[in-house]
Parts: C-alpha cells; sequence; structure tokens
C-alpha cells in the first residue's frame, strides 16, 4: 500500500477540491482496498485492481465540506508566468486538478486511464463500456479540459 | 500546456508525504452510502430487539385480562416472525461483500440496486409492522376500557358504523405512514440513488 499512496493521493486530488475531502476520501479508499483484497485475483495485475477499486470509491463517494467558492478565479488572477522550470511544473500542476476537478465523475476515471497510459481497449475494460464509447468520452473529456485551462488563463 | 506535459507533471506528482494509516482500524471513515445505510441499519436493528422484548411484557405492564392474552400473544408471534423475517433479510445485505472490484458500471449498478432494494425493504417492513401495532394498541385499549368495551361488543351496535370508522382509521394511518416513510427514504438515500443514476447515464453507449 505503501507504494502505491502516491497514485491514490492523486484520485482524491481529482475528485475533491477540499482538503479535508481529500483526506477523507484518500482513507476511504485505503479502507476499501483492504475490505476489497479477497477479491484480488493474483493472475492480473494489482495495480489494475487496485485503480479499480480506488476509482469506483471515488466514483460513489460524496463530499461532505463545502466547495470553497470560486478558487478558480482567484488563482487565474494570482498566475504570472514564472522562470523557474520546478516552479512551472507546480504551477502546471496546480491549474491541472483545477481543472480535472471541474469534469464530470466519469470523465475523471477516463482520464485518469489515459494519464496511466491506458489503452481504450484497456479503459472500456474497467470501465465496463465498449472500446469505441471510451475512445469518443474520452476525447470529448480531453476537449472539455483542455477548455477548462484555456479559461484559467493558461495557453495550451 | 499540452496533454505531454501534462502527463509528466502528473508522472512527477509523488505525494511521498502522505501518511498510510497501519489499521484498518487508525481510519477514520467517511463513508459511503452504502457503509451509511449499514449504519442505521445497525442502529435500527438495536432499536427494534429492544422493542420485540418491550413488547413481550405488555401482558404483565397493563395487566391484561385473560381474555384478551390469547389474541395478544398470537399477534405478538406474529410479529415476530415477522420481524424475524426482515432481520435476516437486512442481515443478508449487511454481510454482503462490496462491489468496488468490478468493472465501473457493474460496480455502479451493484450499488443502485443495493440501495433502491433496501429502500423497497425498509417500506415493506413499516407497512408489515402497522397493523401488529395497530391491533396491540387496540387491546391495550379494550383492556383499559374492559367493561365498556365488553357492554358495547355484546349490545346491538350498528356493525356497518364500526367498520366505517375502522376503515377510515387504518386508510388514514396507512397514508401517512406511506409519506413520511417516503420522506424519511427521499432524505436519507433518495439524493444517492439519484446521484448514481446520473453517473451510470454519462456511461451509456454513444
Amino acid at each position: 500500500m505503501e507504494a502505491h499512496k502516491g497514485i491514490i493521493h492523486k484520485i482524491s486530488r481529482m475528485y475533491v477540491d477540499d482538503e479535508d475531502d481529500q483526506k477523507d476520501l484518500f482513507q476511504e479508499i485505503i479502507c476499501q482496498l483492504w475490505k476489497s483484497y479477497g477479491s484480488f485475483n493474483h493472475q492480473s495485475k494489482f495495480s489494475s485492481w487496485m485503480y479499480r477499486v480506488a476509482l469506483n470509491t471515488a466514483i460513489v463517494y460524496f463530499k461532505k465540506h463545502k466547495r470553497k467558492e470560486d478558487t478558480y478565479a482567484i488563482i487565474a488572477q494570482e498566475i504570472e508566468m514564472p522562470s523557474e522550470d520546478a516552479e512551472t511544473k507546480e504551477l502546471q500542476l496546480a491549474h491541472f486538478y483545477k481543472a480535472l476537478q471541474q469534469l464530470d465523475k466519469i470523465e475523471k476515471a477516463l482520464m485518469f486511464y489515459y494519464l496511466e497510459n491506458y489503452s481504450h481497449k484497456e479503459i472500456g475494460e474497467n470501465m465496463g463500456i465498449s472500446e469505441g464509447n471510451a475512445r469518443v468520452k474520452l476525447n470529448r473529456a480531453k476537449n472539455k479540459l483542455k477548455e477548462l485551462i484555456k479559461k484559467q488563463g493558461y495557453e495550451f | 500546456m499540452n496533454f505531454e506535459d501534462m502527463k509528466s507533471a502528473w508522472k512527477k506528482d509523488s505525494g511521498s508525504n502522505i501518511e498510510v494509516p497501519n489499521k484498518i482500524e487508525e481510519i477514520k471513515r467517511a463513508e459511503l452510502p452504502l457503509d451509511k445505510i449499514r449504519k442505521n441499519m445497525r442502529y435500527e436493528f438495536i432499536a427494534q430487539l429492544i422493542a420485540v422484548i418491550v413488547i413481550a411484557f405488555v401482558p404483565q405492564l397493563y395487566k391484561l385480562k385473560p381474555a384478551l392474552l390469547l389474541p395478544f400473544n398470537a399477534i405478538y408471534i406474529l410479529f415476530v416472525i415477522t420481524c424475524v423475517y426482515f432481520f435476516t433479510r437486512f442481515y443478508v445485505f449487511y454481510k454482503r461483500a462490496g462491489a468496488a472490484s468490478l468493472n465501473t458500471k457493474d460496480a455502479l449498478y451493484e450499488v443502485h440496486y443495493d440501495i433502491k432494494l433496501n429502500m423497497e425493504l425498509y417500506k415493506m417492513f413499516c407497512y408489515m409492522l402497522f397493523p401488529f401495532l395497530y391491533l396491540m394498541l387496540a387491546l391495550i385499549l379494550i383492556n383499559s376500557k374492559y367493561e365498556v368495551m365488553l357492554r358495547f361488543l355484546q349490545s346491538d351496535f350498528s356493525h356497518s358504523s364500526f367498520y366505517l370508522y375502522f376503515g377510515l382509521s387504518v386508510v388514514i394511518i396507512y397514508i401517512m405512514l406511506h409519506f413520511s416513510a417516503v420522506y424519511w427514504l427521499k432524505a436519507y438515500y433518495q439524493k444517492y440513488a439519484t446521484e448514481i443514476e446520473v453517473v451510470l447515464k454519462s456511461l451509456k453507449e454513444e
């Protein structure tokens, strides 16, 4: 679990914007992974099984804390292009997560698999939809994400 | 920024400063919809069990007349059988393994089915318990005004007016029961079912 905590953290950050909610979701995913471990078929990859459990948990999770008002607008106004590479990466990531959080729950799951380099076929299998449907929905999610990032005042 | 930049930023986000709890007991549960239902079930089970035990002592508490003991006990036995049936159904649900490791679509269908099934079970449980409680209360009432009720039942009273009042009161109580059950279920569970329906809709083929 320790080796995979980074990926659980990313899923939590994708699905909820509030920091307390992220912590709650992180813990909930860990709990569901422990509870579901009996269903892990050792012939398949542990990471694939873990992604499924984590994403299914995030999809049915209902956040408790109220969303903070318009954090996107504030961030967009405050951003100035930094010169340092590390800072740029950090900012890119912040923009990226803010945009991801605005996608719907299924689009987030599709983007997650895309970022983890899953093929359309694998995405379809994990989501329970056809390969074609996965392709259509993923393209739509990517376009939506592009627009959201542009709206935040960032070049894409 | 482009998608390749995103992927590289995504890979670099390690989240290494997060601590993973070592034991399941250390986890502060956020609670998923089904966990909330299960938690409510646990409380309701305890309350129901206490009610079943307390009702068993009604004849002693209200000093029921010997003539009323037989109908009371018959009603009580049927009440207990009904409770056992529903407790068993609830227990089977309570112990059901989660569907978190299925593919997303199947997992969502399972969760949705479970929420809907339990909403219906709760409603049915309310409707089934009501006649027993109604009859028990009637017996307690007869017991408290035993002589008056005996004279009344033996007199030449009009049966049609009795059935009219009885029927009307049952219908009114059932309507109230129905709406309060629907309101209660809607307030606590419907929002989860609706949100899952919305997510399922977004998974449909295009």
